[in-house]
């Protein structure tokens, strides 16, 4: 069927469309171009000047995965406190920091979101992420799978196996797990704590193995880079949350040497020691660093104040934070030799010195940083607010007198603390395209089909009232569509059973390793390697589900 | 006038959420408006009228007749005013009330006042397990207010409570398991190891306990603070409820701090 979105504002940075008015036209749930034969639509559908964007992707958002399961066991309360019954073909659910599957789906295409991808994925869990992911209506989404802190790697490099073996063992975990790139989590530091490390910088030579984080980064990043995985090494650093990472952070960009590196939730990075807090920030020297080198990208890990939980891979990092835990409780532990977990429920105060500096190293660096491609609009969900919060935070970067509004609002100390009351910048609605949208694409390496509003893209496509007041504007779609289908009418989902596919990659490997992995797996596991290896039919699941491979630059398989 | 009267129309078998029928939401609407508020029953939202018959009349005095213990969360989160429960109440009457007051005519059923914070809760019949306990997960059972009830306490009551007060006939299993402070009064015997878990706060019996091995006898003594507690229960209209001032003084549980005690008695 031939559908008309008639009249539109169309934002769609990819293709180097900033506001102009036109027609979109989709077919068979692709964008198609206008019909040269003059074809009429079936169905049109007048958009009367409204906003058109692709659909929101959001690169970085815990939606999956053990330990968003142990967020949930671990805030009963949250779940009592915030719960959303059925009806009209809508499952129930619950949580707010933690949402269940469901809740999750409908609250992402409610702000005109169509894809989000989970970061951090035990290849141990990985059954159970795309499980649950497969629960999650509405939405695309994929899996990053953590490496870098595992036994079997860090043997392979303690043992001197060469880069083609690193390389083959990344590439056969990516298909292992049916993941779309590697996350690594604190580089060799997960793997120190649990022989008590309690720190482990850039070049501090890690327990057992001997190994430096530097050399884990530089590795891994020439695996994927030999692998041609689109998107490169996506890396939480070392020293999360420390006061003085900023040295470590500046350090780990140098020691890329020019290799792609995708640096998350880098305001949790950010941080420098001056003042008399012993607490400040170095957003202005990071973005500077940032904007010199265009191997770079980043998304940002904003802080929004409110009851939140943190839930990360870097047992280190939690350990180190669950005394601020609110409630006070809190869960570490090591998942199957690969990485470890902490789930540390936190509550931001914008009277707190440093939970309001956060938020405004966070709004420093999303100004400061030039070059939108490279920056991608997240929270770090849940870790510094729930993706619920995307709409002010859109609202905070496009109006700088609500932002200073906000500004003003806080602590003396913080507002003399932060350069964020002079900086002029306000993003525009095709910036916010970017970072919301076609710049997560092109970083993930899967803008042929998405993100984007060209020919042969997927129709995923969300409609914004334009009004003045951009938090309400970004809350409330007018009209959200999901491969050509309307799936929710201002702010509210119709079409709740709507599914979306799983991407991931394939990178070409030497199958040889599969040797070398199943004797690890005999020798140490409490899995079969058999069993471990997730099955495609797992995720197409009888129909279900859908698969979408990106294309790796290397060599096919 | 008299109170604000809702008279259930028949017994319902689902399980009705009464949480929204609280004295301060119904201020200032009309008996048709109440009669429209929509209440979860089972997987449905029903209109209220369609459950009730409604009286106008003052909603700081609601009346809620021939009830079910299919009513639940009677009296949730309620801030003040007062509710009379003329029958049963089902599971979670005061979940969470700040303040105000809950009467059940009849039997109340498990978790009253739980996490409650402020007023008073009385029950005539029996409560069922966990009074002013916590909910599964939740860190503190009731900080404040007060439970009286007139017939038998179920088990685990007072489970992780923090502060305030339970009274009952007699107690089920593990009274007062992991509480944390407050006082509950159970005026004849209760069953197997009471306040196992407890780190703090004070458990009353009128009879003798077979308390767990973890707890120290520190023999018998003639409290003084009881004549406070005495005349706290006085002020909430309870007189003769206290079998004796003197009494045996057991410490525990050893095995979670120790700072707890169980008065037995004498």
């Amino acid at each position: 069927m031939l559908t008309r979105l008639e009249s539109c504002t169309v934002h769609d940075p990819i293709n180097g469309v900033d506001g102009a008015r036109g027609d979109v036209w989709i077919e068979d749930g692709r964008i198609v171009a206008a019909p040269a034969d003059g074809r009429a639509a079936a169905q049109t559908l007048d958009m009367g000047g409204r906003v058109v964007m692709p659909g929101g992707i959001d690169l970085h958002s815990h939606i999956g995965g053990g330990k968003v399961n142990i967020a949930r066991m671990l805030l009963p309360e949250e779940h009592r406190a915030h719960r959303q019954a059925g009806g009209n073909g809508h499952r129930c659910g619950s949580g707010h920091a933690s949402p269940s599957t469901f809740t999750t789906g409908y609250a992402y295409a409610r702000m005109g979101y169509t894809a989000a991808f989970e970061p951090a994925m035990l290849p141990a869990n990985a059954r159970q992420a795309h499980q649950e992911m497969a629960d999650i209506p509405l939405l695309d989404k994929g899996a990053y799978v953590l490496l870098g802190n595992d036994d079997l790697f860090l043997d392979l490099l303690a043992e001197g196996a060469g880069p083609d073996a690193v390389a083959d063992y990344v590439a056969w975990t990516l298909h292992a797990t049916q993941a779309l790139a590697v996350k690594i989590v604190n580089p060799g530091g997960i793997a120190a704590f649990k022989f008590n490390g309690r720190k482990l910088d850039l070049d501090e030579q890690g327990p057992h193995w001997g190994i430096t984080p530097r050399t884990i980064l530089t590795t891994l990043a020439d695996a994927l880079d030999r692998l041609g995985v689109p998107h490169p090494i996506h890396v939480h650093g070392c020293n999360l949350g420390v006061p003085g990472n900023d040295a470590t952070t500046l350090a780990t960009i140098a020691a890329m040497e020019g290799r792609r590196i995708h640096l998350t939730h880098l305001q949790f990075h950010s941080y420098g020691k001056e003042g008399r807090h012993r607490f400040s920030s170095a957003a202005p020297a990071i973005a500077e660093l940032v904007n010199k080198s265009p191997n770079v990208s980043l998304d940002v890990g904003q802080v929004m104040f409110g009851q939140t939980v943190t839930a990360s891979g870097d047992t280190m990092s939690q350990v180190r934070n669950a005394r601020f835990a609110h409630p006070k409780k809190w869960v570490g532990m090591d998942i199957e030799c690969e990485a470890g977990c902490g789930v540390v429920p936190f509550r931001y105060r914008d009277r707190n010195f440093v939970h309001a500096l956060q938020w405004a190293i966070g709004l420093e660096l999303f100004l400061a940083i030039e070059d939108p491609w490279r920056i991608a609009l997240t929270t770090d969900h849940p870790n510094g607010a729930p993706f619920t919060t995307y709409p002010h935070l859109v609202r905070l970067l496009m109006d700088r007198s609500f932002r200073n509004d906000m500004l003003a609002r806080l602590p003396k100390a913080v507002r003399e603390a932060t350069a964020l009351g002079s900086m002029t910048r306000e993003y525009t609605l095709q910036e916010i395209a970017i970072v919301t949208r076609a710049g997560p694409a092109r970083l993930l390496g899967i803008d042929q089909h998405y993100g984007h509003l060209g020919p042969g893209a997927m129709a995923d496509i969300a409609v914004y009232e334009d009004h003045e007041d951009r938090e309400r504007m970004f809350a409330q779609p007018a009209l959200v569509m999901k491969n050509g289908r309307v799936v929710a009418r201002d702010g509210v989902v119709c079409e709740p059973g709507t599914r979306g596919a799983t991407h991931v990659v394939r990178p070409g490997h030497d199958r040889a390793i599969e040797r070398r992995v199943a004797r690890f797996f005999e020798d140490y596991r409490d899995m079969r390697l058999t069993s471990f290896r997730l099955a495609e039919e797992e995720i197409l699941d009888g129909g279900r589900g859908q698969l979408v491979v990106h294309a790796c630059r290397g060599a096919g398989p | 006038m008299g109170g604000l009267t809702l008279t259930l129309r028949e017994r319902v078998r689902l399980p009705v959420d009464m949480a929204p029928v609280l004295p301060e939401l119904l201020a200032g609407l009309s008996a048709q408006e109440i009669g429209k508020l929509e209440l979860q029953c089972g997987n449905r939202r029903v209109p209220l009228g369609e459950l009730f018959e409604v009286a106008a009349g003052d909603p700081q005095r609601l009346v809620i007749r021939d009830t079910c213990p299919a009513l639940e969360r009677i009296g949730a989160g309620m801030k003040g005013g007062a509710i009379a429960v003329e029958g049963d109440a089902g599971a979670l009457p005061g979940l969470g009330m700040k303040g105000g007051s809950i009467e059940v005519a009849g039997a109340a059923g498990a978790f009253a006042g739980s996490e409650m914070s402020g007023g008073v809760i009385r029950v005539a019949g029996d409560a069922a397990g966990f009074v002013g306990a916590a909910q599964a997960g939740g860190r503190f059972g009731m900080t404040g207010g007060a439970v009286l009830v007139g017939g038998d306490l179920g088990d685990r009551a007072g489970d992780r409570m923090r502060r305030g007060l339970v009274l009952g006939g007699s107690a089920g299993l593990h009274a007062g398991s992991r509480m944390i402070g407050g006082t509950i009064l159970v005026r004849g015997t209760c069953s197997t190891l009471p306040g196992v878990g407890m780190k703090r706060g004070t458990l009353i019996l009128g009879g003798t306990a077979a308390a767990p091995a973890t707890f120290a006898d520190n023999g018998v003594h003639e409290l003084g603070w009881l004549a406070l507690l005495e005349r706290h229960l006085a002020g909430l209209g309870l007189r003769g409820m206290f079998p004796s001032r003197r009494v045996r003084r057991l410490t525990g549980d050893l095995a979670a701090g120790g700072k707890g005690e169980i008065l037995v008695a004498a």
